[in-house]
């Protein structure tokens, strides 16, 4: 595999390519991180006194401070400063509120659980024993942090098209590098002539493109939370979701670390998809044009016309809309690369067969299917495309 | 013992080869004819790349497309154009191929030295391919097709390239190789044949039109009537 491998870094775009989506990312999230810094440098007793293990007391401080803040900064005191304080202040506040939200929205759910629970429809009765299930756990130890960057982190990892439309981009030059250019190198004869040209030749290759996928994938994750890991605090990273804003309705009991880890591991396997495809359509071909626009429309255009629908998700534009966006979400791998969060914002079953299941298990094992099937079929092309005409 | 048995293999409308029948055992094999005969195609079948319109290709009586990866562990092949990794030196190259050819991991620094004497390139084992003349790259996609210790030696237009030093130099080592391996090889430059070959094919228009011993095939065709000799037997043959 070390030459296979070679093949790929001799390819100085691709790695140029790869540094350039490195840069991209970190500077989206550095600069999505440098617009919430007050600049404020001196400690504050009080603010001090807010941060820590939730007490009540302590949101009553807080409240306090936000009053007097915007009291001064009405009454025409010197405002740059004042105003850093009060979003500091507001940013300790906003944990409250997400703390409180998500305890709410539990009990919401629940008791609407628990008064459906009685229903005659044995997938309702499921889907509210899956409820009763996931939101059982209450969230303990809630402490209030110092400018949690690493909340800020949480929202990123879903904000990153343009950056995985890079990477596709470089998965397909890699793939390419890896196949085609065999025949513009002219080595193909020789390769598929020897006693391992063929199906160790073609699951090398193949396992190569997924190696590279995954070390895109975890390239991506790790710029995406780089900036946020030089400022966070180490108890940050094991803040439940559930106490930010976007996840107060998510069913699941992670941390944010294992939420990064999950959004990272869904962003693997869909560069993994997409790479098969990828593969697939390189052994078809002999050239590299064809390939390459067939595979940038159905990767990168497929996944910007994705990310249209997320960004125009809060809009309903035609009926239907929403459903559209559910089904490629489950559908597709598009959903796993770019929009992994909104797995985690709420529940989300799927009746299949009167069972209720995860929208995001549904995605992982269609995935799986789909990867599988294609490899075999990329397989069955590569051993038997050139035979009749030759190469 | 390789054997090609009633093939035909067509392209469309167009036929390459018509009902061949023939068989490789020990020696070295010269197969001659003009563009078109179907020399290529008839190495194409036997190197596994593509699958005839009928017949078969046997290797030891077993058909090689149900022996597939076991029976291109005995062969090697060097196409008519040989392409290489510009980036990889020719230990590189050849340590890949040796890997894909199946030659046991410890085994590999030894035999890529050996075939890299064999085809004098020893000297150049740590240079880059791209550095190489073409005469070299030649000599390299000879040393490819030996690394893996074939019995069946299978070369499309070997000596393309090769200045007469190293025409020669290729021709002393395919004769010693012939000691322990089947050699096929197809060219246009005749004296590359009449020098080295035991037996002969004769190729026209997909059609074999002769096939034996460089003597027989001499004395048959040309009766004595004229100085015996293999390009005379060609121009006989293929004419204008």
């Amino acid at each position: 595999m070390k030459y296979e491998w070679k093949k790929i870094i001799q390819n100085k775009i691709i790695i140029l390519t790869v540094l350039i989506s490195c840069i991209y990312t970190l500077w989206l999230t550095s600069s999505s991180l440098s617009a919430q810094q007050s600049g404020i440098q001196e400690t504050d007793t009080a603010y001090q006194q807010c941060l820590g293990e939730y007490t009540a007391e302590k949101e009553g401080l807080i409240l306090q401070k936000l009053g007097e803040l915007q009291e001064q900064m009405s009454s025409g005191a010197d405002s740059g400063e004042l105003f850093g304080w009060y979003q500091k202040y507001s940013a300790l506040y906003s944990q409250i509120e997400g703390y409180h939200a998500a305890n709410e929205f539990r009990e919401t759910v629940l008791k609407n659980a628990a008064r459906l629970q009685k229903s005659s429809d044995p997938y309702t009765a499921r889907v509210n024993a899956g409820i009763m299930t996931k939101f059982e756990d209450v969230i303990e130890d809630f402490h209030i942090l110092d400018e949690p960057a690493a909340i800020d982190c949480a929202g990123m990892q879903g904000h990153l098209l343009w950056a995985d439309i890079v990477n596709l981009l470089v998965l397909i030059l890699a793939a390419s590098s890896i196949f085609i250019t065999e025949h513009h190198s002219q080595t193909y004869a020789m390769v598929y002539t020897s006693r391992d040209g063929r199906r160790r030749t073609y699951l090398r290759k193949l396992f190569c493109v997924l190696e590279f996928a995954a070390i895109l994938g975890i390239l991506t994750g790790l710029c995406a939370a780089f900036p946020a890991l030089l400022r966070a605090d180490p108890g940050e990273w094991m803040l439940k979701l559930r106490t930010m804003q976007i996840f107060s309705a998510s069913p699941g009991d992670l941390n944010l670390l294992q939420y990064i880890l999950c959004v990272t591991a869904m962003r693997i396997l869909g560069y993994m998809v997409m790479g098969v495809f990828f593969v697939l359509f390189a052994v078809c071909f002999k050239n590299i044009i064809v390939p390459m626009v067939l595979e940038t429309l159905l990767g990168i255009g497929g996944l910007w016309c994705y990310g249209q629908f997320i960004a125009n998700a809060g809009i309903v534009m035609f009926r239907g809309q929403n459903q559209i966006y559910k089904l490629l979400r489950t559908v597709t791998c598009f959903g796993l690369i770019t929009d992994g969060e909104r797995f985690f914002w709420e529940y989300e079953p799927v009746n299949i067969l009167n069972i209720p299941c995860s929208r995001l298990t549904v995605c992982i094992v269609l995935q799986i299917a789909v990867f599988l099937v294609t490899a075999m079929v990329g397989y069955y092309v590569y051993i038997h495309r050139f035979r009749r005409g030759g190469v | 013992m390789l054997e090609l048995k009633n093939i035909t293999k067509r392209y469309g409308k167009k036929t390459a080869l018509s009902d061949i029948n023939i068989r490789f055992e020990h020696g070295i094999y010269g197969l001659l004819g003009p563009n078109g005969a179907g020399k290529s195609t008839m190495m194409n079948l036997m190197a596994d790349i593509l699958t005839p319109t009928a017949g078969e290709v046997l290797y030891d009586g077993q058909s090689i497309k149900k022996l597939g990866d076991e029976y291109r562990a005995h062969i090697g092949f060097l196409p008519q154009r040989v392409g290489y990794y510009a980036q990889f030196t020719a230990e590189d190259t050849l340590r890949y191929f040796a890997l894909l050819r199946g030659v046991a991991k410890a085994e590999i620094p030894e035999r890529i030295d050996q075939v890299l004497r064999e085809v004098h390139l020893i000297d150049h084992k740590k240079d880059k391919v791209k550095t190489f003349s073409g005469g070299m790259k030649q000599r390299l996609g000879i040393a490819i097709t030996l690394v893996g210790a074939p019995d069946i030696l299978i070369f499309d237009e070997p000596t393309v390239g090769l200045d007469p030093k190293e025409r020669i130099q290729f021709r002393e080592v395919l004769q010693r190789l012939s000691e322990s391996s089947t050699i096929i090889l197809s060219t246009h430059i005749v004296s590359d044949v009449a020098n080295i070959a035991d037996y002969v094919v004769l190729m026209k228009d997909g059609k074999m039109v002769g096939f034996d011993t460089q003597e027989k095939i001499l004395n048959e065709t040309l009766k004595g009537e004229k100085e015996a000799d293999l390009e005379a037997i060609y121009m006989e043959i293929y004419g204008d």
